[in-house]
């Protein structure tokens, strides 16, 4: 399939997937362990796509859905292991993923100001009683369905195309093979992610109860 | 109406926030209750006031609201009991859904998709996500409906006596099992040392302080923290 297609296909998918976070459901769809282990799935290489997806999740867990970004950058992850597979006919590689973190924490940024821009233009100065008895409020919900799909399309093809160069850049600067590839890539990410849902939990006995878990962790292993 | 009451916050704005959600839920059951446009229009009118409130623990009110207007409650009653409601569950259900429950299915997925099969961590998270998530939101309407303001009463009771800080814990516990394993799951090719490990462990529970005195947002943390090390290894190198 041609590859700007599939990009259109995949923006499409990520933007119907975003409706959960705020317009419909807010069920755990748009969640980004949800989206990228489907993106890493699409993309031929699950276990980078859940290793993203846990990051991420870990970093958003305690965020409420209506107000939180991170099934944006979520969506923006999955699209950019998408089209980096798909762009160098091969499987996304595991040197990518700090690269594609980055642009998903980049677009958690701007996404959480774009969106604070659009619920201010969401009053609309609307009578809603008479919207209401009238039909007019059915079809501006309906309307406004399609507004956030479209809103969610957008940040998942900005942020697939943001990933798809900090992870190059990444690459680029010879990271990928070394001992400190792994640390990059793969323990500092975690450890970000652990540090902020155990911070956001907001109080120190939470962090004794990760150290515990930490060395409950150690005699696991 | 139950499958609106899903869309509550679609029309979120800063002014009447969840107002339009609401009226959009509410409405086929003011058609079904008011015959005449005059009447609908009268009833409709009272619920233009600003609303916001748990979007999971909504319905519970939109129902309560519906089988207070059947009964031809007040409607200044009816507009007390809505501020009151969306005050109490909104208050009750931000700590329990947000920053209990999310957390602890987030960690127990995380730690299933990396320990096991990266489908078994999803599995974990809608299995528990829904588990407190779905009996409020598919039969809070009902109850609203079926009890009137009984019925929020009800519901915080219940919510109170849920403590969240043992689910809180047991998130904490989870995310802090998940970094050594993720470190021997993933690092096995290159033999990550223990100290290494360690190291990352500490550093991990610093952030973790760190960000508990918001000294620094999520997504910061993780730029900084790797732009950091990208920047530390190049200047070693």
């Amino acid at each position: 399939m041609n590859l700007w297609l599939e990009f259109a296909i995949v923006s499409l998918a990520g933007g119907f997937f975003l409706l959960d976070r705020r317009a419909l459901g807010q069920a755990g769809f748009s969640h980004p362990l949800v989206l990228c282990t489907i993106g890493g799935a699409v993309a031929g290489n699950i276990v980078t796509g859940v290793w993203i997806g846990v990051v991420l999740q870990l970093l958003g867990a305690r965020s409420a859905p209506g107000r939180h970004d991170w099934p944006a950058g979520g969506a923006a992850a999955a699209c950019g292991m998408i089209l980096l597979s798909r762009s160098e006919e091969t499987q996304i590689l595991s040197s990518y993923t700090a690269g594609i973190l980055l642009a998903a924490a980049i677009m958690s940024l701007a996404v959480k100001h774009l969106d604070l821009k659009f619920l201010q233009r969401g009053a609309g100065g609307l009578n809603i009683a008479q919207a209401a008895s009238s039909g007019e409020l059915d079809r501006t919900f309906a309307f406004s369905v399609l507004i956030h799909w479209f809103q969610g399309t957008l940040y998942t093809a900005a942020g697939g195309l943001l990933a798809q160069a900090t992870a190059h850049s990444i690459r680029f600067l010879g990271l990928n093979s070394l001992q400190a590839g792994q640390w990059i890539n793969v323990l500092l990410p975690c450890a970000a992610g652990t540090a902020a849902l155990v911070g956001a939990l907001g109080s120190k006995r939470h962090i004794l109860w990760a150290a515990a878990g930490m060395v409950a962790g150690f005699l696991l292993i | 109406m139950a499958t609106r009451s899903l869309m509550i916050q679609a029309r979120w704005n800063q002014v009447g926030m969840q107002n339009q959600g609401f009226m959009y839920a509410i409405m086929p059951g003011l058609r079904e209750i008011y015959d005449d446009d005059e009447a609908l229009m009268k009833s409709a009118a009272c619920h233009e006031e600003p609303f916001n409130t748990h979007p999971y623990l909504a319905p519970v009110i939109i129902g309560a609201t519906l089988n207070m207007e059947e009964n031809g409650v007040p409607k200044n009653r009816i507009a007390t009991m809505k501020r009151s409601a969306m005050g109490i569950l909104g208050s009750l259900g931000d700590p329990f859904f947000w920053a209990a429950a999310a957390p602890l299915a987030s960690a127990l997925a995380a730690l299933f998709a990396v320990m096991f099969n990266p489908w078994a961590g999803l599995l974990v998270f809608f299995a528990l996500y829904g588990y407190y998530e779905l009996p409020v939101r598919s039969g809070g309407l009902f109850l609203g409906y079926r009890m009137g303001e009984k019925a929020v009463a009800l519901v915080a009771r219940r919510l109170s006596a849920r403590r969240a800080g043992p689910i809180r814990a047991l998130a904490a516990f989870a995310a802090g099992i998940l970094l050594p394993v993720a470190s021997a799951r993933y690092s096995a090719s290159t033999g990550t040392g223990i100290a290494v490990i360690v190291v990352t462990g500490l550093l991990a529970l610093a952030g973790a302080e760190v960000v508990r005195r918001q000294w620094i947002t999520a997504p910061a943390l993780l730029v900084f923290s790797i732009a950091g090390a990208v920047g530390a290894f190049l200047w070693m190198e």
